[in-house]
């Protein structure tokens, strides 16, 4: 099991590159940009594919937030708030692409899911497969909630307002979201093989 | 066995360690799509980009023009008190329920409050003010009323926000509080046809059928007589979390639920008559938008909705109000619709169309028989957007939520070009229906 409890809290010396780049992008500075991405694409790239559950539309999403981010950069009137904002650009780009997707050939993966003995998240492939499927049980606005959170580390009043949603809202889905994953993975032990339809989304 | 705590505290490096994040293969072609992007200037669109404070903030110091500050505040004080005139002479007449009517005034919140605007000299009235936390207003079909929503302190025992449900009539007059007790998490407000009840719906523990978190929760649908408090629970259905009222008369309801965790259309008479199957429950329960806002037609006799299916999600689709005849409207190769709104007087409706999936999104209109060409109007956004017709259907009013505005626009349906009202709101926007001329 990894232990990147963390993955993108930077240092205040990074913050500081960062602003210096930040603001030569906004003067149009391709190379600063291509910096800016180079160090947040692969979280992005991540993030995307926890909330889309789908390597090709999560690399649409990542490279339409990205572009949409370089064509407005110069209206961002904070950098300090470039990572949150950032990923504002990313989720609206996942559940863009949720809401429009049409007729994409529905993709039928068959999942198998072991049964552990106890359901313990200490470590190993059970845990991620459970894991795994607990996420795809949870719609993906949800998704993005729990991921923005979890692993994008955004404090919720900032999810609530990347998401549209009233904080009282998203501490209550956060809150559901959690009891579900959680009750998911436990159930999972008990579980036997079953198949789990891929792309489709509401 | 796990415990909660444990468990959220593991989520972060667990979801880490789902997806490894490397480099993905196509950052090189991003950079080169980067560098054939121009970018937006900064200070073009100040209105748009900037907040208030900031666009004001530099404007140059000049001498204050007292006199002019005068003649405006005067000019102010007599358009303020010819629309409460106005406001107040116009109610003799009331219009139908449903169908045509003339157009008031547009309800919208702001930090807090509950105004009145008007579409046509872009003056503003305030309605409710106070320390209330105010949203939400939403006219009455007799145009006579305005109910809206205000913030309790505190949230219910899940977390969510509390509400109490106001209702005031539309002279500023007879505020009073309508709900008993809070409402945690409640949708959008919306009246009866008789102007004297309103329809509530609370989401609830679900019994059945859970596919995600919000599909193992139930709507519980109250009707509550604004005049004497009265609320009666009509029924507590999994996946409700919208009614609609049958024109002409409203005696008839939509609504859609889950069944064995799949979706459904249904209607019912509130008469106590069986429920009626316009819709088969065999739409899986993880596509949340399916039959999502469905909206009866002009005359009550066909329903808009969206359609979603194994293929996805989501396409606009038309049947009969028996459920007989479903089939796609106006299918114009691929594009992703939805969020048919019908206009009064039953000639066009506004739905999202977005050809190609593209990256923006814009309201079409076509006739609602389903010949003509379609038109795109309006602005596109980045996001979406509420929008509503006029009740006269001469206007859409389209209140972007994406952030992309504070003010909303107002569309011409028949050319597809639009201006913005003369003010800021928060959204929540509404129209007051009022009795046609002569």
């Amino acid at each position: 099991m990894s232990s990147t409890a963390n993955p993108v809290v930077p240092t205040s010396e990074a913050a500081v590159d960062q602003r210096i780049l930040i603001e030569r992008a906004q003067g149009g500075d391709h190379d600063a940009f291509a910096t800016l991405a180079g160090e947040s694409i692969a979280r992005l790239d991540a993030a995307a594919r926890l909330i889309l559950r789908d390597s090709e539309l999560a690399r649409d999403a990542v490279q339409e937030a990205l572009v949409r981010c370089w064509r407005d950069l110069p209206t961002l009137r904070d950098v300090e708030r470039f990572d949150g904002w950032l990923h504002r650009l990313l989720v609206n780009a996942c559940l863009d692409l949720i809401r429009r997707r049409r007729r994409r050939a529905v993709e039928v993966e068959l999942t198998s899911i072991l049964s552990p003995a106890a359901s313990d998240f200490s470590g190993g492939v059970v845990e991620r497969d459970l894991l795994d499927r607990a996420l795809r049980a949870l719609e993906p606005d949800w998704r993005a909630l729990v991921v923005l959170h979890y692993y994008l580390g955004m404090p919720l009043p900032e999810v609530a307002a990347s998401l549209g949603i009233p904080l009282g809202t998203a501490k209550s889905r956060l809150h559901r979201a959690i009891g579900l994953l959680r009750a998911t993975v436990e159930r999972g032990a008990a579980v036997d093989v079953v198949s789990v339809p891929e792309g489709r989304f509401a | 066995m796990t415990t909660p705590r444990r468990f959220e505290g593991d989520l972060p490096a667990l979801l880490a360690d789902l997806y490894l994040a490397g480099m993905p293969d196509y950052r090189d072609d991003l950079v080169q799509r980067i560098e054939r992007t121009p970018q937006r200037p900064a200070w073009t669109l100040p209105e748009r980009w900037l907040p208030v404070e900031l666009v004001t903030s530099r404007t140059p110091a000049a001498r204050v023009p007292w006199r002019q500050i005068g003649v405006l505040a005067l000019i102010a004080l007599l358009l303020a008190a010819a629309l409460a005139a106005y406001i107040g002479s116009h109610q003799a007449r009331l219009p139908a329920p449903f169908g045509p009517a003339g157009n008031g005034f547009i309800p919208f919140a702001k930090s807090g409050d509950i105004y009145l605007g008007d579409p046509v000299s872009g003056g503003t009235h305030p309605l409710v003010t106070g320390p209330g936390d105010d949203k939400s207003p939403v006219s009455s079909p007799d145009g006579t009323r305005i109910a809206f929503n205000r913030s309790v302190p505190g949230t219910a025992a899940d977390g969510t926000a509390l509400f109490d449900t106001y209702v005031v009539n539309v002279d500023g007059s007879g505020l009073s509080r309508v709900s008993f007790t809070p409402i945690a998490d409640s949708s959008r407000l919306s009246w009866a046809p008789d102007s004297r009840r309103l329809a509530i719906i609370q989401k609830v523990a679900g019994t059945s059928g859970c596919q995600g978190p919000s599909n193992c929760l139930a709507g519980k649908f109250d009707l509550v007589d604004t005049a004497s408090g009265a609320s009666q629970t009509v029924a507590t259905v999994d996946g409700l979390d919208f009614v609609q009222f049958r024109p002409p008369d409203g005696r008839e309801l939509m609504y859609r639920a889950l069944v064995d965790g799949k979706w459904g259309m249904f209607a019912v008479g509130l008469d106590g008559s069986p429920v009626r199957t316009l819709a088969q429950p065999n739409v899986p329960g993880e596509m949340g938008l399916s039959f999502h806002a469905a909206m009866y037609s002009a005359d009550g006799q066909r329903i808009f909705y969206e359609h979603g299916d194994a293929g996805g999600c989501c396409q606009l689709w038309v049947m009969n109000a028996d459920g007989t005849g479903a089939h796609e409207f106006m299918p114009l190769g691929p594009a992703w619709d939805g969020n048919a709104v019908p206009s009064p007087d039953g000639q066009w409706v506004a739905y999202w169309h977005n050809p190609n999936d593209g990256p923006i999104h814009g309201i079409s209109i076509a006739r609602a028989d389903e010949t003509g060409r379609l038109l795109a109007a309006g602005p596109v956004l980045p996001g979406f957007g509420h929008y509503l017709w006029a009740p006269d259907s001469s206007k859409i009013l389209l209140f972007p939520n994406d952030g992309s505005s504070g003010r909303a626009f107002l569309i011409d349906p028949h050319d597809g070009s639009f201006k913005t009202v003369a003010w800021d709101s928060d959204g929540d926007l509404d129209w007051q229906r009022i009795a046609l001329p002569g």
